[in-house]
């Protein structure tokens, strides 16, 4: 079956595999990698049963698609599998165009559904064409079931390449485990983020532009066996100690359903869980939303996506039986509508994954991988493949101004993607982030920049401005940045007032002379009316060797004389 | 600021233009009656506006000995451009100097506006001799201020003083505090010094208008800026110089509730405000102060947080110099943009 309108990303090798879990990432250069787990459909012990994660490529903005990699993890005969989520690979692209990988592999002996034993996790890094080799980064014990789809694990790479994994494995002992990838000595950190006794999932990691890690993740049963199914957040940097737990709220099952995570490019939060379709925000300083209805209900493996400032995208899954639903929501300005949704007569496993539309790659963040989606579309096990969508956008950066006088400025942008189609590009500029003064467009493409002379300015002043680039797709603006004209403003209180005026007239001359701040203070203190009289109180009486003194503590007193010797006064004189 | 056409705007900023000075002395009952337009004959002329004070000295060329004797006239003199202004607070010609010197013929008026007048006239309310048995209990000060400005002196002077609606110039206090307000207890009170009294009550100020109107005027942190001034570009400023002070006192103790038997220690009620950042930069100094008929808290608190706000407004001190600008009022807030040096 085909779905209309979408593109085919590829399809199962044989009739008994099913895919699993896609997921989509794009470098800078705008390459487009998607991953899918697989696994055998009848789960026996035939080694041809075994199934690889695929890995595809394509550059052309995802309207044809390689293979770019399968991964057979195994050559002995072990029977394994990638079974359920673990077949999932999880994705992520770095600043140089590498894509690291991390995925699950639960093996096992013995006829279906019996022993399970050295499951693992796999990573591996590379570009299409070049691609390195394969680590086992994580042996579970024996007994464990190893769980690594993208449900419930996520990737995401930091401003030095480097890939940071959050993952759970589960058994009689259940634990979250971060991984780093350092290139030089290969994954050197095992950090355990929480303890607990029974399911959990849906572990979701991004890094922010400062480099700090933010999770979130969801407990099924607390170690005592209690049924918790509670979300959490924390946060670290990477060289850190963990902050404080954070309920997050939106409370489900998280082994079914699962939260999702983004991060914008100003470092605010977004997450969504798709059981009661709920969605909240964490800004960059640390203040939680309140919690928004979505319009869901029952889905689950949500995933988040940011495409441009204020518009958030929400997908999830839902199956009932034979048939199943993909569905967007779509959030602008605060208001939740339908974006796009299928159902067919068919059962969907897997995730559609929005990725954020602002991606950290390296130290920057880009929007070009925009609404890219991909998603697994299953049916009665017999034919699997997977599709994608890519609408694509612009990008375009603020630059910093240059040649900064009193009364001039250069404002500078950057278009760093044009959605394959000519853009006009401008800024808006202003006092304050209402802007209010725009300049001239001009058309410009991928990788040019453009830049506008501002002349009139006032001196010593804050003037914000922020690139903007405008195509089919709509309007696409850069951060909002400043600048501060060369001079001095005064005066430099703001309550100061004019105090006095002189006009001056004489021939040749015509002047008017200020003087701010004077004095006010004094006028109508002096109280002609309603004076006080005090009370005169009553004084105590001094000995001849005592003198009449006041302090504000005590009042009137007597005090020994200043003139009479010390010695005296110690005699009792 | 006073609201300009934006013509004269234009020609007042421009590098070009003539400055323009209008006089016009009027009298409805003087000797001579009538007006008399002498802007011709103007020869020097300066101008005070000051907190409860105007006033200004006028030279006139009297060389054909035509200026007749102007004592008791008033004028609203006129400043713009080329031709075109607007009327500054009316000022009366309180005295007249005729100076002849070799080869020069010329008068001199000494001018006082409203707040002079205003000095000059004693609050007759209540019965004589002493008209002080009819205190103010039951209004606000705002309230008082339209009664004393608008009611009592137009009755007093025989010229229609108004006071402006309060608009958004409400501080919280004036048309809300009502005073115990009671004139003439010491001696006879002139309208100056009660709209003094009872400004001092709160965070605003007055301003005599064109018109005979007041305005209470509150300034806020976020007022918009009325003028603005450039080193660049019009409107010019030719000098700026600013100092910082030291508020003091920067801790403002209130005693009220004074007593009929007099000040009870347990029933005094003490109102306090003060400027940390003042305190931490100098040292605390301490400012009393007695409100006797004050009753409450909140009433305290406000009045010393009213003595404050004054003090406040104190601490940075400019002169400004610029080609006339005919907008500029009392209490206007007013921006220097200067990029000498850079």
């Amino acid at each position: 079956m085909s779905i209309p309108g979408l593109i085919t990303i590829g399809t199962c090798a044989s009739a008994d595999e099913i895919m699993n879990q896609a997921m989509i990432t794009r470098t800078p250069n705008g390459d487009l990698y998607a991953s899918a787990g697989a696994m055998g459909q009848n789960h026996d012990l035939d080694p041809s049963k075994k199934k690889p994660i695929h890995i595809w490529y394509s550059n052309d903005d995802g309207a044809t698609w390689v293979v770019s990699r399968e991964i057979y993890v195994d050559s002995d005969t072990d029977q394994h599998w990638v079974f359920g989520g673990m077949g999932a690979a999880c994705i992520a692209s770095d600043a140089d165009g590498y894509v690291h990988i991390a995925f699950g592999i639960r093996r096992r002996i013995g006829a279906y559904p019996s022993v399970k034993s050295n499951n693992v996790v796999i990573y591996l890094h590379g570009k299409h064409g070049n691609w390195g080799g394969i680590y086992n980064i994580f042996q579970a014990d024996s007994d464990e079931v190893l769980d690594c789809r993208p449900s419930v694990a996520s990737l995401a790479v930091d401003s030095n390449n480097l890939a940071h994994l959050l993952f759970s494995h589960c058994g009689i002992d259940t634990e979250y485990i971060r991984h780093i990838w350092d290139p030089g000595t290969g994954w050197f950190l095992y950090e355990l983020l929480h303890y607990h006794g029974d399911y959990h999932c849906h572990d979701r990691l991004v890094i922010d532009s400062n480099d700090t890690i933010h999770v979130t993740y969801g407990i099924k049963k607390s170690a005592s066996g209690v049924t918790v199914e509670k979300f959490y957040y924390k946060a670290k940097a990477i060289s850190g100690g963990w902050g404080n737990t954070v309920y997050v709220g939106m409370d489900s099952d998280p082994w079914y359903y699962g939260i999702a995570l983004a991060i914008d490019k100003d470092d605010n939060l977004h997450m969504a869980t798709a059981a009661g379709g709920q969605y909240r925000q964490r800004s960059s300083a640390g203040v939680w939303s309140d919690i928004e209805d979505y319009g869901l209900l029952d889905y689950s493996e949500p995933s988040i996506s940011i495409p441009q400032d204020g518009v958030i995208y929400v997908a999830a899954r839902k199956s009932e039986g034979t048939w199943g639903r993909f569905n967007i929501r779509k959030r602008v300005d605060g208001v939740w509508s339908d974006d796009e949704s299928w159902t067919y007569d068919s059962y969907c496993k897997g995730v559609c994954m929005l990725h954020s539309y602002y991606p950290k790659i390296g130290t920057q963040y880009t929007n070009i991988l925009e609404t890219g989606w991909a998603f697994h579309w299953r049916m009665y096990y017999g034919d699997s493949y997977y599709k994608a969508d890519f609408t694509q956008a612009a990008y375009v950066t603020t630059d910093p101004a240059t040649l900064v006088t009193g009364t001039t400025a250069t404002i500078n942008g950057t278009l760093v993607y044009d959605g394959d189609e000519d853009c006009t590009c401008s800024f808006e500029w202003g006092l304050t982030t209402d802007y209010g003064e725009v300049t001239t467009g001009e058309t410009k493409n991928t990788g040019e920049t453009f830049s506008a002379g501002l002349t009139g300015l006032l001196a010593g002043t804050v003037y914000h401005f922020r690139a903007k680039a405008v195509n089919s797709l709509g309007t696409f603006y850069g951060a909002d940045l400043t600048f501060t004209t060369v001079g001095t403003v005064y005066p430099s209180v703001a309550t100061t007032r004019v105090s006095s005026l002189v006009h001056r007239w004489v021939p040749g001359s015509y002047t008017l002379e200020m003087v701010l701040g004077g004095l006010t203070s004094e006028f109508g203190l002096i109280i002609p009316t309603g004076k006080p009289a005090p009370t005169i109180p009553t004084l105590p009486s001094c000995q001849a060797d005592e003198v009449l003194t006041w302090s504000l503590e005590r009042g009137y007193y007597c005090m020994p004389r200043a003139d009479i010797p010390i010695e005296e006064l110690r005699a009792g004189r | 600021m006073r609201t300009i056409s934006s013509s004269l705007q234009a020609a007042q900023e421009a590098s070009s233009g003539t400055p323009y000075v209008a006089l016009v002395f009027i009298s409805a009952s003087g000797p001579h009656g009538g007006s008399y337009i002498y802007t011709d004959r103007l020869k020097l002329l300066e101008h005070h506006e000051e907190p409860y004070n105007d006033y200004a000295t006028v030279m006139l060329d009297n060389h054909d000995r035509g200026v007749v004797d102007l004592t008791g006239y008033y004028v609203s003199i006129v400043y713009g451009h080329d031709g075109d202004g607007i009327i500054t607070p009316r000022l009366w010609v309180k005295s007249q100097h005729d100076i002849s010197m070799e080869g020069k013929l010329v008068s001199v008026l000494s001018l006082e506006g409203a707040w002079s007048l205003m000095g000059e006239q004693l609050l007759r309310v209540g019965s004589p001799p002493l008209y002080n048995d009819t205190p103010y209990t039951t209004q606000t000060v705002y309230s008082i201020l339209q009664t004393l400005l608008g009611y009592e002196l137009p009755i007093a002077t025989g010229f229609n003083f108004t006071l402006e609606a309060l608009g958004d110039q409400d501080d919280g206090i004036v048309n809300t505090f009502i005073p115990q307000f009671s004139p003439n207890q010491v001696a006879f009170d002139d309208f100056n010094t009660l709209a003094q009294v009872l400004m001092a009550m709160t965070k605003c100020y007055l301003r005599a208008k064109a018109g005979m109107v007041f305005q209470v005027v509150y300034p806020h942190e976020d007022d918009a800026v009325n003028e603005s001034y450039y080193s660049y570009k019009s409107h010019y400023f030719f000098e700026y110089a600013e100092q910082y002070n030291v508020v003091v006192p920067n801790h403002i103790i209130v005693f009220c509730n004074q007593q009929e038997e007099g000040w009870v220690a347990e029933s005094v009620i003490v109102g306090e405000a003060q400027d940390s950042t003042q305190i931490a930069k100098y040292m605390e100094v301490i400012g009393l102060y007695t409100a006797p008929t004050i009753t409450n808290q909140t009433d305290a608190n406000n009045r010393a947080a009213a003595i404050m706000s004054k003090l406040q407004a104190e601490v940075l001190s400019g002169r400004l110099v610029v080609p006339h600008d005919c907008r500029v009022e009392l209490y206007d807030r007013v921006k220097v943009y200067d990029t000498r040096g850079t």
